[in-house]
């Protein structure tokens, strides 16, 4: 009976093994005449993913002479997958994602340089402005937004009314104090607390560095020449904001971005400074909410551009590489902004929407009338270990009462001026 | 002319022949398998450590100073330490505790089955899908366990957020997730103890602890040498929940090597130093699995 | 006779206290050690907004059922089933036997280069995979294996922690049980076949069940190696719940659980061959 059994198995083994051959299946090619077939990879899973397969299927639907073949996967995955890919020549045609790590991917030469392309296409007017200019590096366009996003502050209207607050803050010293009104911290019970002001600080769109910037700090310079975390503006910005934080107890330490979307959903914190995706969330969570612009500092209002652009593969076939550039132009048109916009809450990536196109989405129309936002570290090819090593470790550093501010942040900038 | 020795004799040299080649003849599929698709990757991963390579693009060969960095990186010393509290922290405790539920698990009672499922479950699900509801759940803000505790008066400090707790919690989710994986190895090798030789030693009058220590230990010796490296080498190389539940963080408090590894192959695309990193860490694994097995090796009973 | 008898009821009354203690202290680490799975379960009766609204509560505001729906519609479950059966199937199938055998020539004979041939063999397990990637992704794409059932299955077709197992329990076994069957003429596959490997029985259904649980939930390495979504596998398919920003917990637990339940229904099956140890009388 054994001897039977083992035969089975092998049996069944080496079926499958013949199976496999049968059932295998082959990479996106290209015919001589027929379609091109592109494939496109990116990180949108979750609540964007079914407005990506759509504008996908209404572009393969549209015309018969390119067809996009699109994998989703988690962006760890993405990231750890691309460079091997691209190394090994399988690399996807496009490739949509986030627009920080765009001078990284560039300077190695994996992406297509689209100078041309812009100079030739009339639409490229009419694309915002940040968008754009978060696709540069190195003076070179190197990818076409894919979608942009600016933070805003959210606030609870359910907090602030009990707090007694009527006015919105419209400068962050405003914001401060009203932030530390409606605290209420529970020391021996803490998820019983309230925060006024909930600021993330890791694994979420920089609130630090846009506090920074607003008083003429930051953690480099807008043109990503220079070290600006050194600065006195800098660091006397994030001494007030870390006293509050430790001594008022106006957040929580050590929020990562899905926490602070948690606490604010649990109706935990007054203040938010976050990006369109989280209304859905929010609205779902029964929480009564409002965006307005993020306060200004002593020096100007900015927040942070939280912006994914499409990469084309530098090696590409001709055929493979005009497929991408119409695919980009019709996720670029006005008709498939309109409804991406509608969708997924984000601004349009063009500046021509009519804004009553937007009214079937109020939160899209209030993210549209965010302005000044630009990347937290631009043009930057070591922007990874700018935030996880240096920036990130720094504020928690300080957050839990290692050191003061002015020595951290002093080596940080030495550490950050090696990697600019 | 006898017809017997010669058969005898030449049957004899033909199964002295057999059982000199059998042993290749099984071994060879695996270590073709493991030879091409394992063992040439990880040296190409060594050539790779003597370069600055950063995936793609040129890499130029460095000789020995991704090595040389080592010794001088903060970063790695931090790991290093971080990982090695890992291992003292989950690996004795693991494995005491899955002999010991082994052991009782193994004797007929009335829900042995439901507690041997319960014990092992951590290891059924993904590990990183699991890890997000232990984050959740243990949120310093908004986890119910964390509340729980509060309401009990136990201080939880910042929960995974703080830099005294982060790594108590972290190795806490990493014995729940193995304990039942070894207990399940233990309750294998359990499984060829002869149950005659517990029988006779009852009958001699033998007690449990003793019946424990001169029958069972020695017999399951090849079992426990197997849990014992195994255990160490997944220790060393812990890395899903951390990345899930802390990603090294606060400020690299939990920063295993491998969550280096990665940070550096992956986010900072320095392969080449990446490369390095996990050498030493084979080299240290090594040398402690060498010495676990010379310790079992004299200890071991053939019968 | 009295003073025995006494002692002997002692000894049994003190086992029944023994008994009782022993199941309670199991019942409080099951209940601790099941703790995120009754979350699990929770999180997947509830809707999005209930769990992150009320998240210090077990209860939900209203049980629901879409999470399972929706599960099935958002997902193309069928495919990714079929794909994660096939791959973690063969790779289980494959290794049993690959590794069954290396371990019996590990722990059965004697040969030159054994023990160097061993200790590599662990030293496999020994480099983490982030690092082993990359050169894998070469060797797979110049084999135009990228995207492929075999690119998936064949690298995994041995593994050594399965020949390490197989060979301490082969070391466990009587020494010279093969003798007999040598001079009776059986060839050494026939010996290892039928006389080994039904021994073997426990511990090859171990290794089958660890290599068709780290296979069934591995994430990473299908997920690598396919560039095409109809290769992806059952947790490539839920890992499409965790966005970058938000993470739909009541559909991505409600996929985890019908994920596992194939995974149990094993474990079970593996259960039940766990006898109390073997009798080795009949086997000489």
């Amino acid at each position: 009976m054994t001897i039977k059994r083992s035969r089975g198995i092998l049996a069944i083994g080496s079926a499958l093994a013949l199976g496999i051959g049968l059932v295998g299946c082959g990479s996106p090619g290209e015919s001589a005449d027929g379609p091109v077939t592109i494939s496109f990879w990116n990180g949108f899973t979750s609540s964007d993913r079914p407005a990506v397969e759509e504008i996908v299927a209404r572009f393969n639907e549209s015309q018969d002479d390119v067809t996009v073949e699109m994998t989703i996967q988690p962006w760890d995955v993405f990231y750890q997958k691309l460079l091997p890919a691209y190394s090994a020549g399988e690399g996807p045609t496009i490739a949509g994602f986030n627009a920080l790590q765009f001078p990284g991917y560039a300077s190695k030469g994996v992406l297509a340089d689209l100078t041309d392309f812009y100079a030739e296409w009339d639409e490229a007017e009419n694309l915002s402005a940040p968008a754009v200019e978060a696709t540069m590096y190195d003076g070179v366009n190197y990818g076409v937004p894919m979608s942009a996003a600016s933070t805003m502050l959210y606030y609870n209207k359910a907090l602030l009314e009990a707090a007694g607050i009527t006015e919105l803050p419209t400068t962050l010293d405003e914001l401060a104090e009203q932030a530390v009104q409606l605290t209420q911290y529970n020391a021996s019970n803490p998820t019983e607390s309230v925060y006024g002001f909930a600021i993330p600080d890791h694994a979420a769109v920089s609130t630090w560095t846009v506090l920074m910037q607003a008083n003429g700090g930051g953690v480099v310079s807008d043109d990503g020449t220079e070290t600006l975390i050194g600065s006195d503006e800098s660091i006397s910005t994030i001494e007030k904001w870390a006293d509050l934080v430790r001594d008022e107890h106006i957040s929580p330490v050590g929020l990562g971005g899905v926490e602070g979307d948690t606490l604010f959903s649990a109706g935990k914190a007054a203040y938010y400074v976050n990006g369109p995706w989280a209304s859905a969330g929010f609205i779902d969570a029964g929480v009564d909410f409002g965006v307005i612009p993020v306060p200004e500092g002593s020096v100007r209002q900015t927040a942070t551009l939280d912006s994914n652009n499409f990469g084309i593969n530098a090696a590409a076939t001709d055929a493979e590489r005009a497929g991408a550039e119409e695919f980009v132009k019709f996720w670029a048109s006005v008709e498939q902004q309109t409804y991406w916009a509608l969708q997924t809450g984000f601004a349009p990536t063009r500046t021509d929407v009519e804004t009553s196109a937007l009214e079937g989405n109020p939160n899209s129309l209030a993210f549209f009338e965010a302005k000044n936002s630009q990347l937290a570290f631009p043009g930057q090819v070591n922007y990874a270990q700018m935030d996880n090593d240096v920036l990130t470790p720094t504020i928690q550093r300080i957050l839990n009462g290692e050191g003061t501010v002015r020595d951290l942040f002093t080596e940080a900038a030495a550490q950050i001026d090696a990697l600019l | 002319m006898t017809t017997t020795s010669p058969a005898r004799t030449s049957r004899g040299s033909a199964i002295r022949r057999r059982t000199l080649l059998t042993p290749y003849v099984f071994l060879a599929p695996a270590l073709g398998v493991l030879g091409f698709f394992v063992l040439w990757p990880m040296v190409r991963a060594l050539f790779t450590s003597f370069t600055n390579s950063s995936i793609i693009g040129t890499s130029e060969f460095t000789g020995l100073a991704n090595y040389e960095r080592l010794f001088s990186d903060p970063a790695f010393g931090n790991a290093l330490l971080n990982t090695l509290v890992y291992v003292v922290a989950t690996t004795p405790v693991s494995i005491l505790l899955a002999l010991g539920l082994a052991l009782l698990l193994n004797r007929r009672f009335a829900g042995r089955t439901f507690f041997r499922a319960v014990i092992f479950f951590p290891f059924v699900v993904s590990f990183g899908i699991i890890s997000i509801a232990w984050s959740f759940i243990l949120d310093p803000q908004v986890g119910l366990v964390i509340g729980w505790l509060q309401q009990l008066g136990i201080p939880t400090g910042n929960g995974l957020r703080d830099p005294a707790w982060a790594m108590p919690l972290v190795a806490f989710v990493g014995i729940w997730r193995n304990l039942g994986f070894y207990m399940v190895l233990f309750l294998a090798g359990l499984q060829s103890v002869p149950r005659e030789l517990y029988e006779a030693a009852e009958i001699d009058g033998a007690g449990g602890w003793c019946r424990f220590r001169s029958i069972t230990l020695p017999l399951i010796s090849n079992t426990t040498m197997f849990v014992v490296i195994i255990a160490t080498i997944f220790a060393f190389q812990a890395f899903d929940h951390i990345y899930v539940m802390t990603n090294g963080g606060p400020f690299f408090k939990t920063e295993t090597l491998v969550m280096l590894i990665y940070r550096t192959g992956f986010e900072n695309f320095q392969m080449g130093y990446a490369a390095a990193i996990s050498w030493v860490l084979v080299v240290v694994v090594l040398a402690l699995s060498l010495a676990q097995m010379a310790f079992f090796n004299r200890r071991a009973v053939r019968y | 006779m009295a003073d025995a008898r006494g002692a002997g009821l002692r000894r049994a009354a003190a086992s029944r206290i023994g008994l009782v203690l022993t199941v309670v202290a199991l019942a409080l680490a099951s209940a601790i050690i099941m703790l995120p799975f009754i979350w699990m379960v929770s999180a997947s009766l509830r809707t999005q907004g209930d769990i992150v609204s009320n998240p210090l509560t077990l209860i939900p505001a209203q049980v629901i059922l879409d999470n399972f729906a929706e599960i099935f519609t958002r997902i193309p479950l069928g495919r990714r089933f079929l794909n994660t059966v096939i791959f973690a199937g063969s790779v289980t199938i494959l290794s049993v036997l690959l590794d069954s055998a290396a371990g019996y020539a590990l722990a059965r004979f004697e040969f030159r280069g054994k023990n160097v041939i061993f200790v590599i063999i662990v030293i496999t397990l020994m480099l983490p995979f982030q690092v082993t990637l990359v050169p894998i992704f070469q060797q797979l794409s110049d084999l135009h294996w990228i995207n492929t059932y075999q690119g998936l299955i064949v690298p995994r077709a041995a593994d050594a922690f399965g020949i390490f197992f197989m060979r301490q329990f082969f070391l466990s076994l009587p020494k010279d049980l093969e003798d007999a069957a040598r001079v009776d003429g059986a060839s050494e596959f026939r010996i290892w076949a039928q006389i080994m490997m039904p021994l073997a029985l426990p511990a090859v259904l171990t290794i089958a069940l660890f290599n068709l649980l780290g296979n069934w939930n591995d994430l990473l390495w299908p997920l690598i190696l396919t560039t095409s979504t109809d290769m992806q596998t059952l947790s490539a398919g839920l890992a499409l719940f965790k966005g970058q920003h938000v993470t739909e917990y009541g559909v991505l637990m409600a996929g985890s659980i019908i994920a596992l339940l194939p995974m149990v229904v094993a474990f079970l099956m593996v259960q039940r061959r766990f006898v109390e140890g073997i009798a080795t009388t009949g086997i000489k």
